[in-house]
């Protein structure tokens, strides 16, 4: 039903000025991403790097956490400690000022060591307990940690209470509430079975990171949400528990049937989709859906992955990043539960088959109403020019701007090449534009500041009621546009959970959405270039 | 080969009476593998009848069979001054002369013996290269799945491309065609800077040089530089429209950037060209699909798995086909074509 209401993606200016970014680490930032490179090439040094947005104390300005790696050694010595308690080796969380500077008060917020074994990977953000203040989850190669917000500057690890823990090597995570009860679920992606003691010297003289093949899969978690503080692991019943090696995973409701489908990207091996039952359980679908091989029946070694509509046609399609000589696989959703291969026809091809990307994002950065696709990028392997000199290790990232369905190399403001990690997305000052916030090894961040343009916008910060109070799994319809509210996807990465629209030369705006608690809620003639609180009708 | 020199010996045996046993009694022992008891055997004829050419042949042989090259040599050479029409003798003495690394002593035995694979490694090794690679080529014919056979022909080939190529490059310095040779030298050893700015000077120096604007367009592809690709494949084409390869090359670079209606002109005009070719037929089906004729693509990939039947080509095109069944609704047929695109895979997966 909710495609039928779709109205064409029109008003648009026919001739609006592309927006140039401003490359810089803002003000008051001072992280380094620490991954400590070794001759041993510990697979674990080449993988970190999660960064998030979020606003966590509500002041309306988007605050910034980054995780952090560890120290590593050569020999690696039992137990592991990777250093943490070094202030070198902490995660960060900067509060933007108002003045567009950061703080770092890491500290003072109680997030200032991140446990002596883990070593760090990635953040989901999300209000699990429905508090009004957004709660933080960290992966990490050990034990991940969740920090609720204490509404007053403070977090506290309740990882114990919670039971959220993990263990192994956990990679991207993301809030999702897969059974639509008004509280925030949590799914873990992990990598593999792989521990210092065991990990394998590749590439011969060379010396090379291993393939993932030499290590054992293993499983993603789901910890459903009990909502009194509590989570259950329900991967097994819930039947998402196929063992795997899974980098990244993003969530959207492909078929619209008012239920969150998962989508995980793989490391070469084919990808998951997993099927939202509407009863707590999933089924594997990528194979039969077509999101599970290129079209050459291959896999692609996915690290980043987002789960948007780039076509305008309100069906969630796919993008995942991956290894130079692959290409950023697009599938494009069909309808009727299939999907096509389409990095080919829309100029993915050309434009990726040199680039290993992994923090990623489809999102509408001319604010024309077609949503543009920014990666970050870099190979998995530091010495890759030794191996295969035409690729490149240190890289800039991918600005593609989607002109109607098809990409084309934009500008992101910068030709140099870092080895970009994570990526976060969001309207750091509240201007309409969408910037970036980018990690990379050895390196201070960088944040890709939208100097925008002359297209309007519209920004919805969702207030859920019945829904989760983050309003996570709406579906959102903005003259003819559909996004679909969760800060998850990217790579390790949580970005701005506010849903932006770019408007290209409407000044108004018809809005929809579509609760996941089922409520419809339609406004009309929305005026243009504001950022609009919604909140979530009580009654239908 | 020894069951046969064996039962040479066998016919050969003749002489005084006890010199005939300790011959027979020898030729038994190599029949049965004990390499000492013939030698022993063999010894003794000798000693009865210091003449018998038979004799140093079999005790050649049995020191051959025993891994002795440098001993079976003398015994094999006063066979053959005893007995010069004894002909069996030059294949293995040829073999022993090889094992030892005579490879030129050992040229004239494998003529006498006719022996082609011998003669051709052992030309190989004296730096006869183009005459090692035409008798290797001819023997590969009647042995096409001998790995060492097929490693000796591979290796002449391959120094006689470098010695052409060493020959060009200093006979002919600075021409296109050097270039050329410079440029294919360091794509192969992924020295790309290099290169690429050899192949430039070589179609700078002679724009219409054969091959050079396909070799700069497959180095192209290969660095997944597509645009650069199709352009040099756009020109190979004009320069050359008869030749199906560059067609097919330029149809696969024009679907690299999702150009479905181009590609699809100049891989059918690649089939026509060079017809049943599973690699065009796969990007035929490709670009068909990509341009939703699904009856098309069907009719490509179907062709293909009748051309092969495992292998990444036959993988592509099942896996197409299940893509096509299940868009159509055709579960089963999706499903079969599923199950025989696992299986066309596996062999791969079974290699790696």
């Amino acid at each position: 039903m909710f495609r039928k209401l779709l109205i064409p993606v029109l008003l648009l200016s026919p001739a609006l000025s592309v927006p140039t970014f401003e490359v810089s680490t803002p003000k008051g930032i001072d992280f380094v991403l620490e991954h400590s490179p070794t001759p041993k090439k510990y697979l674990i040094e080449t993988m970190g790097g999660g960064v998030a947005f979020l606003d966590y104390n509500n002041d309306g300005l988007l605050d910034v956490f980054f995780v952090n790696g560890g120290k590593i050694t050569p020999a690696m010595p039992l137990p592991l400690s990777f250093d943490r308690n070094n202030p070198k080796y902490w995660n960060r969380l900067y509060r933007q000022n108002k003045d567009g500077s950061f703080t770092d008060v890491t500290e003072a917020a109680g997030l200032s060591k991140a446990g002596d074994g883990n070593y760090g990977m990635g953040v989901a953000v999300g209000d699990y307990d429905n508090d009004g203040y957004a709660d933080i989850y960290v992966t990490s190669y050990g034990r991940n940690i969740l920090y609720h917000n204490n509404g007053n500057g403070t977090f506290t690890d309740v990882t114990a209470k919670a039971g959220v823990e993990a263990g192994g090597w956990s990679e991207s995570a993301g809030w999702v509430d897969y059974d639509n009860d008004g509280h925030l679920d949590l799914f873990v992606t992990r990598y593999m079975e792989w521990d210092p003691a065991h990990n394998k010297d590749c590439g011969g003289y060379f010396h090379t990171y291993c393939p993932p093949a030499e290590y054992p899969m293993t499983t993603n978690i789901l910890y459903h949400n009990n909502g009194d503080g509590t989570f259950t692991d329900v991967s097994k019943a819930s039947g998402i528990s196929k063992k795997s090696r899974s980098l990244g995973v993003a969530f959207n409701d492909y078929d619209n049937d008012g239920y969150a489908d998962i989508m995980v990207a793989n490391d070469a091996l084919q990808e998951f989709l997993f099927h939202n039952n509407g009863n707590g359980t999933f089924t594997e679908v990528a194979l039969d859906a077509g999101v599970g091989f290129t079209d050459n029946g291959s896999p692609v070694s996915g690290m980043g992955v987002d789960f948007r509509d780039y076509d305008n046609d309100g069906l969630a399609d796919v993008v995942i990043t991956d290894l130079a000589r692959q290409v950023y696989a697009l599938f494009h959703n069909d309808g009727n539960g299939m999907f096509s291969y389409r990095s080919m026809e829309t100029g993915l091809g050309v434009l990726t088959a040199g680039s290993s990307g992994w923090g990623m994002r489809l999102e509408d950065f001319d604010n024309d109403g077609w949503k543009d696709l920014f990666v970050v990028q870099s190979h998995v392997m530091d010495n890759v020019e030794q191996v295969t000199p035409s690729i490149h290790y240190l890289q800039p990232p991918l600005l593609a701007f989607n002109r109607q369905g098809r990409f084309e190399a934009g500008d992101p403001g910068t030709t140099r090449p870092v080895a970009g990690r994570g990526a976060a997305f969001g309207d750091v000052n509240n201007d309409g534009w969408m910037d970036v916030m980018e990690t990379a090894f050895d390196e201070r961040p960088l944040l890709f500041k939208n100097r925008g343009g002359s297209a309007h916008w519209l920004t919805l910060a969702l207030r859920g009621t019945k829904s989760n109070r983050d309003g996570y799994g709406a579906r959102v319809r903005v003259n003819g546009q559909s996004q679909y509210a969760n800060a998850g996807g990217s790579y390790l990465s949580s970005s701005d959970k506010r849903v932006h629209f770019g408007l290209g030369g409407a000044k108004t705006a018809d809005v929809e959405i579509l609760w996941p608690s089922g409520i419809h809620q339609a406004l009309k003639g929305v005026q243009a270039d504001q950022i609009l609180e919604v909140r979530e009708p009580e009654k239908p | 080969m020894i069951h046969a020199l064996v039962l040479f010996l066998a016919i050969q045996a003749g002489g005084a009476q006890s010199a005939d046993q300790h011959q027979e009694a020898g030729v038994a022992a190599l029949k049965a593998g004990q390499v000492n008891d013939a030698k022993a055997e063999f010894k003794q004829v000798i000693e009865l009848d210091p003449t018998s050419a038979p004799a140093y042949f079999g005790l050649g042989v049995a020191f051959m069979q025993s891994g002795d090259y440098g001993d079976a040599i003398p015994q094999l050479k006063k066979a053959l001054d005893l007995d010069p029409n004894l002909a069996v003798v030059h294949k293995p003495l040829g073999y022993a002369l090889l094992g030892q690394g005579y490879a030129a002593e050992a040229v004239p035995q494998f003529e006498k013996a006719g022996d082609k694979v011998g003669l051709g490694i052992a030309q190989l090794q004296t730096g006869d290269l183009s005459n090692a690679v035409e008798n290797l080529q001819t023997a590969a014919k009647s042995r096409p799945n001998d790995p060492d056979l097929i490693y000796y022909l591979a290796r002449a080939s391959g120094l006689l491309s470098k010695q052409l190529y060493d020959v060009l490059l200093l006979a002919h310095p600075n021409t296109a065609r050097a270039n050329l040779a410079e440029a294919e030298n360091y794509a192969a050893l992924r020295q790309g800077e290099e290169a690429e700015a050899h192949y430039k000077a070589a179609l700078k120096q002679n724009p219409d040089l054969p091959g050079a604007h396909l070799a700069l367009g497959q180095f192209y592809a290969t660095a997944s530089r597509w645009k650069e690709a199709e352009d040099q494949f756009r020109t190979a084409t004009k320069q050359e429209p008869g030749n199906a390869e560059a067609a097919y090359r330029l149809g696969a670079a024009l679907l690299q950037d999702g150009n479905a209606h181009d590609a699809r002109v100049e891989l059918e005009r690649a089939n026509h060209l060079l017809p049943d070719m599973p690699e065009t037929l796969v990007s035929l089906g490709k670009a068909e699909s990509m341009l939703d004729n699904a009856a098309a693509a069907e009719k490509a990939w179907k062709r293909v798995v009748e051309l092969e039947k495992a292998g990444p080509l036959a993988t592509q095109a099942h896996f197409g086909l299940a893509a096509i069944y299940r868009k159509q609704g055709k579960t089963e047929d999706a499903a079969r074509e599923m199950k025989l695109y696992q299986e066309a895979k596996l062999p791969a997966l079974t290699a790696k």
